[in-house]
């Protein structure tokens, strides 16, 4: 099982604590994130590198993307030591795997009764619950997220909003008939698109399952583009007030540190590292603002854009008080030329200060949630 | 460490081989050597603690590259190379001259320097040596190279002989700029294919080198048989208290003959720009392309003898399943790739040491061209010029 307790609740949000992740122990605070893997790494890290020069504040739990990993589903079940050990994962992490990728793409028309599409680069995988449970039980990692039919568009009628709640909930039970062995532990997902009728209901319908220890609120709608945050509130507390409250929640996605805080103060627990993953591959590095979370609206981060020539001149640190590898050892000059010339090396040192930022992001969300007067 | 502190100790000979250390500024370099290429001030992807976990001790870079972007000034005001890459041990860099004469449309070479075009704005530059010198003085490396005027290998007639000269003319010019007492400036042996002019070349630059030397011009398309030739009669005409380094070289065999010829210092990019389109160097048959499809479902390391991180952690499987989708494919090949070259020449080492020479040429040379059992490889012949060059130095081979 997936250990979690609700140890405090503020306006700012719920701090919680993960013992243990199935049998990992991890001892991780929430609010907090799962680590983005793409092809089993952090993406431009070798294992190498990322243990050795990337320090995080608490132990990882790895979010495993499938699309890129699909393709060698039937090269891993061959290999038969699991997917931990095919990517050269370290051992006895807390490894969670999701059929999406947050970064990918996922366009609407391709779901069927059957199946899901995922989308590799090269192109579409469907996905049924047969080939999912083979994919589950060879990869052998610590948790998984069921199946859902995501494919629910702003003008979707309700007609289609129930079919495709219908699906979900089919899948999830598809997938444990007959007593089929599925291993590892079982994270529900809640669809619904943009019905916050259907988003309640999903989370009624799914949320009194058993043997399940977290939610993992589906909202692809909202990783790309202009985002209007309060539409995302709206739908976001009516899955929540809905769900068991002493149960994790997860919503998976490139948000920005804004958003993210609004969420937290919603009662999400866990989300991903995917966005300082995305603007390191643009070349560049976030940093929040001194008095980031030290109230509700105090939400305010930095970008600097290392192809801006500004840069090329500028041999300081990149930023000031951070104490990642790569501020630690090169400079605002130096990401420049890496970035301008398009060395490989720009997007590891920007993944590494990056993922460093975002990790102490949640320990300031944390501190104020922890100093703030209880609900 | 200034320049008398820089020095070149044999420990080891072994037939025509030497077993050598060279005290630089920044580190000592354990040679036969063979130095990694960074073009632009970084090692494709690689960390520089990753290239000091491998115990790299000297790299690379390219003047012509740095000097565009992101520019001398700019590499100055940043502490210089070392400083601006996180680089603490010793570096190499060229002339500029090479790459001027390779990348630019129209190029001319008179007695004043090189004119060349730039590719990027289109004006035409100027690089006299004296400029070569102020650019790599603001980069700041260990070891500077002379400009030299670079022909095309195959070139014959008296530009041979004119450009051999010029380029010892350029050597006393590039002196005469070199202020700096913290970098060595390396000469460049030139001569063509003209083994008597590579004599009299050898001849006066010794004369002008003070920790080390270079045989340039080769690596261009020339004959094998040539090309060895001239590696042996210019190990051969140079004194022993300078480390021979010849350019461009970077392929595992023509790595073992130079060293074993009397060679003591390589580079090339070779190795990581092959990783680049997911081509692994192994020991058996030289290189494995890890895009086939061959590999999809191989669960083997990339090289069962090698210890890099790549191979004790990672399958061919895996590489093949990421390359061309994830940029860890290429690193993964790349950490391999270089590791598999220094560890290499850490066995030509351990060969002259141990005054084994024959035992490792003749386990090598199977490795390469032998057959491969599990792939049901026939292997290959021994090439002749590879023959000829052991021959030359005395050596017998079983096979
Ligand atoms: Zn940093
Ligand atoms: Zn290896």
């Amino acid at each position: 099982m997936v250990k979690f307790g609700v140890e405090k609740k503020t306006i700012f949000g719920r701090l919680g604590k993960i013992e243990s992740w199935g049998p990992v122990e991890v001892q991780n605070s929430t609010p907090s994130f799962l680590t983005y893997l793409r092809g089993g790494h952090i993406p431009h890290l070798t294992w190498d590198v990322a243990g050795k020069q990337l320090e995080l504040s608490q132990k990882h739990i790895f979010q495993l993307t499938l699309p890129s990993l699909v393709a060698s589903a039937e090269t891993i079940k061959k290999f038969g030591k699991g997917v931990v050990k095919f990517c050269a994962i370290p051992d006895k992490s807390a490894v969670h795997l999701s059929p999406f990728d947050p970064l990918g793409k996922l366009p609407g028309g391709y779901n069927d009764m059957k199946s899901i599409a995922i989308w590799t680069k090269n192109g579409k995988v469907s996905l049924d619950v047969a080939k999912y449970r083979n994919i589950i039980n060879s990869f052998g990692c610590t948790s998984f997220e069921s199946l859902v039919d995501y494919d629910c568009p702003k003008d979707a009628g309700s007609k289609r909003l129930t079919k495709t709640s219908e699906r979900t909930r089919h899948f999830y039970e598809q997938l444990f008939e007959n007593d089929e062995k599925v291993e590892g532990e079982r994270i529900i997902t809640i669809g619904g698109g943009f019905s916050k009728f259907h988003r309640e209901k999903a989370a009624n319908d799914l949320g009194g399952f058993e043997k399940t220890d977290g939610f993992n609120i589906e909202f692809h709608d909202f990783w790309k583009g202009e985002i209007d945050v309060n539409e995302m509130e709206e739908l976001v507390k009516s899955v929540i007030t809905a769900l068991p409250p002493a149960k994790l929640r997860i919503i998976s996605g490139p948000f920005s540190p804004p958003i993210i805080l609004s969420l937290v103060k919603l009662g999400v627990d866990l989300f991903d590292s995917s966005w300082p993953v995305s603007i390191a591959e643009e070349g560049k590095a976030f940093c929040l603002s001194d008095d980031f979370a030290s109230s509700l609206n105090c939400s305010r981060y930095e970008i600097l854009d290392f192809n801006n020539e500004k840069f090329a001149d500028d041999f300081t640190k990149p930023f000031d008080n951070c104490q990642c590898y790569t501020c630690r050892n090169y400079t605002k000059g130096y990401l420049q030329h890496l970035v301008n010339t398009h060395e490989l090396l720009a997007s590891i040192l920007l993944v590494i200060h990056n993922m460093t930022e975002f990790d102490r992001m949640f320990k300031l969300i944390r501190n104020s949630i922890s100093t703030s007067e209880d609900l | 460490k200034c320049q008398a502190e820089m020095r070149f100790d044999v420990l080891a000979k072994a037939g025509l081989a030497r077993r050598g250390q060279l005290f630089l500024p920044h580190s000592v370099v354990e040679t036969p050597v063979f130095m990694p290429v960074g073009t632009q001030g970084t090692m494709k992807g690689i960390l520089p603690e990753q290239l000091i976990d491998m115990d790299c001790r000297i790299l690379l870079c390219n003047t012509y590259h740095l000097g565009h972007r992101p520019g001398h000034k700019k590499v100055q005001k940043a502490g210089g190379l070392h400083k601006m890459m996180n680089w603490p041990r010793s570096i190499l860099t060229d002339s500029g001259g090479f790459q001027m004469v390779s990348l630019s449309k129209l190029m001319t070479i008179d007695e004043t320097g090189v004119n060349f075009e730039s590719p990027h704005t289109g004006e035409m530059m100027e690089l006299p040596p004296e400029k070569s010198i102020e650019i790599q003085q603001a980069l700041g490396a260990d070891i500077m190279m002379q400009l030299d005027h670079v022909i095309h290998v195959l070139t014959t007639g008296d530009v041979v002989q004119e450009a051999m000269h010029r380029s010892i003319r350029w050597l006393d010019r590039c002196n005469i700029a070199h202020t700096r007492d913290d970098q060595a400036l390396f000469p460049i042996l030139q001569g063509g294919l003209n083994l008597e002019l590579r004599a009299e070349c050898a001849a006066e630059m010794a004369k002008r080198a003070r920790v080390g030397i270079a045989i340039g011009g080769l690596s261009g398309g020339e004959e094998k048989s040539q090309f060895w030739r001239v590696v042996a009669a210019c190990c051969a005409a140079l004194p022993p208290h300078l480390p021979r380094y010849v350019m461009g070289v970077g392929f595992a065999v023509d790595l073992v003959i130079c060293s074993l010829l009397g060679a003591d210092m390589f580079d090339c990019v070779f190795p990581t720009r092959t990783a680049r389109f997911g081509t692994a160097l192994v020991r058996k048959g030289g290189q494995l392309s890890l895009n086939q499809k061959r590999f999809e479902d191989d669960f083997r390391p990339i090289d069962e003898k090698c210890e890099c991180d790549t191979c004790k952690n990672y399958t061919r499987a895996f590489i093949h399943s990421v390359i061309n989708k994830e940029t860890i494919g290429c690193h993964l090949i790349t950490v391999h790739n270089i590791k598999h070259q220094l560890d290499l020449m850490a066995d030509v080492r351990k060969s002259i040491e141990l005054d084994q020479v024959e035992i490792f040429l003749n386990n090598f040379l199977s490795d390469v061209y032998g057959p491969i059992d599990d792939e049901g490889s026939k292997g290959k012949e021994i090439p002749q010029w590879v023959r000829d060059a052991v021959n030359h130095m005395g050596y017998k081979l079983s096979c």
